[in-house]
């Protein structure tokens, strides 16, 4: 991995065969084949709870939290990997901590701010808010993802707690 | 890791002394009640001395300065055997505040505050030396006192960086000085391994004094691995002149002194006391013992008692240490891991068939459980530590009121979780306020009902099954439930055609924006307070309630879970989903046929009653296809009973809780999660909350 000038590194990860990113600040650990608990009547995009070192954390299924319909045969739960993320760790009113669902993690790969293209709703298939723009990576399109808008609270009844 | 700054170390003093301060205010309340105890007068001299001690290490002179002041009140008291006068008292518990006001803010800003309380403190110790130099005229000729004199080496070795510590050398070179007699040898040496041959300075001093080593030791806390500290004899070899000469040929040489040597020496001159006319020679080993060099004296044989007291005190004080509670929530967590790792053992060990390592495991196991059980109880805290703050509050308040008030405590080695008792402290000041401010009646009043002029606030904790219950408990006015519903009436609380009962009244206190208090003064009566003492009291999963009888007094009562972190629980499961239901709801299970619940239409025919019923299949819209046989958890809401209809009961469970996270916040039914030995999760359900949720 360079580091040259200005380069943030990022971790590339697939899910229903297309390429997304979080940058790397971000990301706690990975957890490869997480069990996963349901948690009956939770919010949408919530997928259960898993254990990660004896803490018990949300799963996040990045699909239904961004709004993307399947196109390809999901991979079976037990295939998958957990990236364990964290955000506003100084602060404890913000702070969240939350593992996403991905199908496979790919590399880490080092992208430049300026090397970003925004998005915007019209030319994307995913919710511009959602992403911070898309970068191309050997011919391949990665679509880098927001983490704090992954891991917001959605429920208004929680969005209004302490 | 980067060198201690002066910063951390003048926390630690900061700390320490507040530890000190806050031990003196309970030796303090106690001299109220018993204003001659000998133990408590030594414990604030005790306490004033040391930090008079450490301040004067760093710099801080107006706290030296004051604690050096009081200090001399109190010895003056012991040394005539008086006892603590109110106003004695009142000063020294002004000092404690002072004292802490000018820790948290170091700079010399408050002259006026330390000047009018050094003047009065001064006051009373020009009183006081009147009265003391009567006594001695009346003492005529009479001996002074003989003290418990011993001698002692010390050898302080400064780390290079000492002064960066904040730490003032001639500071504790003066309180050697202050001790008694004493000779001060100042030296250096040259390090030839260093590159550039530094010096260092370090000095020895032999010293008499009749403090005890304990105390001494405290003297020197703050450089405690610079000093070594050493007994020469136990009688004062400075009345010796023989010794004085030998001490001044160490001057001359520039090693440290050789202690063995001194000890010989000093063991050579200790039979020739000025009784003794024996000529020199070799002397029984008890003769070394201290003996008591007078005649029995009184006082010595009581400052000996005192000393020995004051050891045992200061042993029992030593016995704990502070651990960071982030360290303890560390070490929950791996033990909890560790249980967690465990169960992965006795997996392969099943798996492959291995003998050997089962029994491993079972060792495993039982040392796990052990350290389970250790690691929870060290979250425990006796409620006493509550105690000192009430105490103040109860002693300040009535006094600012003018009323006369006793605060009686019981059960206080009650112990809790340490989370808890922190977060109760606000609440019960509430509770406890409110019962002096509009509970106890002024003395008029009391006198007028026939009431001692005394009020009492009783303050009671006790166990209950898993449950810890506190009570306040007052002698006071009370609550008029009629005035209560005029009250809420006029407030829009309930319809004037409403008649609530009496508890469905005094619940309404709990109300935001429902205030009782007929005027409102700086203590309460605003309105917000019982509303907040109940919201803190029930994110402690507890639960508060009021009773009252008017003119008779008031009583809270507060029920609070054992622990937040672990729940007995029982551990059962729903389709795919596990739950775990505490077991301190639970009445009993039930076998139930899976036909009956579903043509139930939510109540079932048990022992000859209807019973609420509620499947958790429906409730969490789990399709699929359920067991024929199905288990009824009946458990306790209110009065009655309710089933809770689940697939199968795995049995008891001590679960560690763990909370679900923000995400999970509109969770109402659920009051956490519990990881299981296979390192999956089990979701604890809150019955009462499912049940409510439901009626809804």
């Amino acid at each position: 991995m360079e580091n040259y000038s200005g380069a943030t590194p990022y971790l590339s990860f697939w899910l229903d065969d297309q390429l997304y990113a979080f940058s790397i600040n971000n990301v706690v650990e990975v957890t490869e084949r997480p069990k996963i608990t349901a948690i009956p009547q939770c919010d949408h995009y919530i997928k259960g709870v898993f254990n990660f070192r004896g803490e018990i954390l949300p799963a996040i299924d990045v699909m239904a939290k961004c709004h993307l319909t399947r196109i390809h045969e999901p991979v079976a739960d037990e295939d998958c990997a957990i990236i364990v993320l964290e955000t506003n760790k100084e602060d404890a009113d913000l702070h969240l901590i939350a593992g996403a669902i991905v199908e496979r993690v790919s590399d880490v790969i080092s992208i430049k701010p300026i090397d970003i293209i925004p998005i915007n709703d019209f030319d994307s298939h995913i919710d511009a808010s959602l992403s911070e723009g898309v970068y191309n990576h050997e011919d391949k399109i990665v679509t880098i993802l927001n983490t704090q808008k992954i891991l917001a609270l959605e429920n208004s009844s929680q969005a209004q707690g302490k | 890791m980067s060198q201690p700054s002066l910063q951390q170390f003048k926390l630690k003093y900061v700390e320490e002394v507040n530890d000190m301060l806050n031990e003196m205010e309970g030796a303090i309340l106690t001299l109220e009640q018993n204003p001659s105890s000998i133990d408590e007068i030594n414990q604030v001299f005790r306490v004033m001395h040391t930090i008079k001690g450490t301040s004067a290490m760093y710099d801080f002179k107006t706290v030296e300065k004051i604690t050096h002041d009081v200090e001399s009140i109190y010895s003056k008291i012991r040394d005539t055997q008086g006892s603590v006068s109110k106003d004695v008292s009142t000063l020294t518990l002004e000092c404690v505040d002072l004292l802490r006001h000018l820790l948290n803010q170091p700079e010399d800003g408050d002259d006026a505050l330390v000047n009018d309380f050094l003047a009065r403190v001064a006051a009373i110790n020009g009183t006081d030396n009147r009265t003391q130099s009567n006594n001695t005229s009346q003492n005529g000729g009479d001996l002074p006192p003989q003290k418990n004199i011993c001698t002692y080496y010390m050898m302080f070795a400064p780390e290079a960086d000492i002064t960066n510590r904040g730490v003032n050398i001639k500071g504790i070179l003066n309180s050697i000085k202050d001790l008694g007699e004493n000779t001060i040898f100042t030296r250096s040496w040259r390090d030839d391994q260093a590159d550039n041959g530094k010096f260092y300075m370090y000095w020895e001093a032999v010293f008499a004094t009749e403090l005890p080593f304990n105390e001494l030791e405290e003297i020197f806390l703050f450089v405690h691995d610079e000093v070594k500290l050493e007994k020469i004899a136990d009688i004062d070899l400075f009345s010796s002149e023989d010794f004085k000469e030998q001490l001044a040929t160490y001057q001359l040489i520039e090693t440290p002194i050789d202690t063995a040597e001194l000890k010989a020496i000093s063991q050579l001159l200790q039979p020739q006391q000025p009784e003794s006319t024996e000529p020199q020679q070799p002397q029984p080993p008890q003769i070394q013992q201290p003996v008591p060099v007078a005649a029995p004296n009184h006082n010595a044989e009581s400052e000996r008692k005192i000393i020995a007291k004051n050891i045992e005190a200061s042993d029992t004080k030593n016995s704990g240490i502070k651990v960071d509670s982030e360290k303890l929530d560390e070490l929950m967590n791996l033990v909890s891991e560790f249980v967690n790792t465990k169960a992965e053992m006795l997996l392969i060990a099943d798996k492959y068939d291995i003998p050997e390592l089962h029994d491993i495991y079972e060792k495993v196991d039982k040392l796990s459980n052990k350290l389970k059980d250790n690691a929870l109880s060290i979250r425990l805290v006796p409620i006493e530590s509550l105690m000192l703050r009430f105490q103040r509050l109860v002693r300040d308040l009535s006094k600012e009121l003018g009323k006369q008030v006793d605060f009686v405590t019981e059960g206080t080695d009650t112990e809790l979780d340490k989370t808890i008792i922190d977060n109760l402290a606000v609440p019960l000041m509430h509770i406890i306020r409110n019962s002096i401010d509009h509970g106890i009646e002024s003395v008029e009043r009391r006198r007028e009902l026939k009431k001692p002029d005394h009020g009492i606030i009783k303050f009671t904790a006790f166990y209950s099954g898993n449950n810890v219950f506190i009570q306040v408990q007052d002698d006071g006015a009370g609550m008029n439930p009629e005035y209560l519903r005029k009250k809420a009436i006029e407030k829009n609380f309930i319809k004037a055609t409403d008649h609530p009962t009496n508890r469905q009244l005094f619940d309404l206190v709990f109300l935001p924006g429902f205030s009782t208090a007929q005027k409102i003064t700086g203590i309460s009566g605003r309105g917000v307070g019982m509303d907040a003492v109940k919201q803190s009291i029930m994110k402690l999963r507890g639960e508060i309630e009021m009773d009252s009888e008017c003119d008779l007094g008031t009583i809270t009562t507060i029920k609070l879970p054992l622990t937040l972190s672990i729940v007995d629980a029982l551990l059962v499961s729903v389709a795919e989903t596990q739950l775990l239901i505490p077991v301190y709801v639970i009445d009993s299970c039930i076998h139930i046929r899976h036909k009956d619940v579903d043509e139930s239409k939510g109540r079932i025919i048990h022992e000859g009653e209807p019973l609420p019923i509620l499947d958790m299949r429906t409730f969490f819209n789990i399709s699929g296809t359920p067991p024929e046989e199905r288990i009824a958890v009946m458990v306790k809401y209110k009065d009655s009973r309710v089933g809770i209809v689940l697939d199968k009961v795995h049995g008891e469970h001590q679960a560690v809780l763990k909370s679900l996270g923000k995400y999970f916040s509109n969770q109402e039914y659920l009051s956490g999660g519990s990881v299981l030995g296979d390192g999956s999760i089990a979701l604890v359900l809150d019955t009462n909350k499912l049940i409510k949720y439901l009626k809804k």
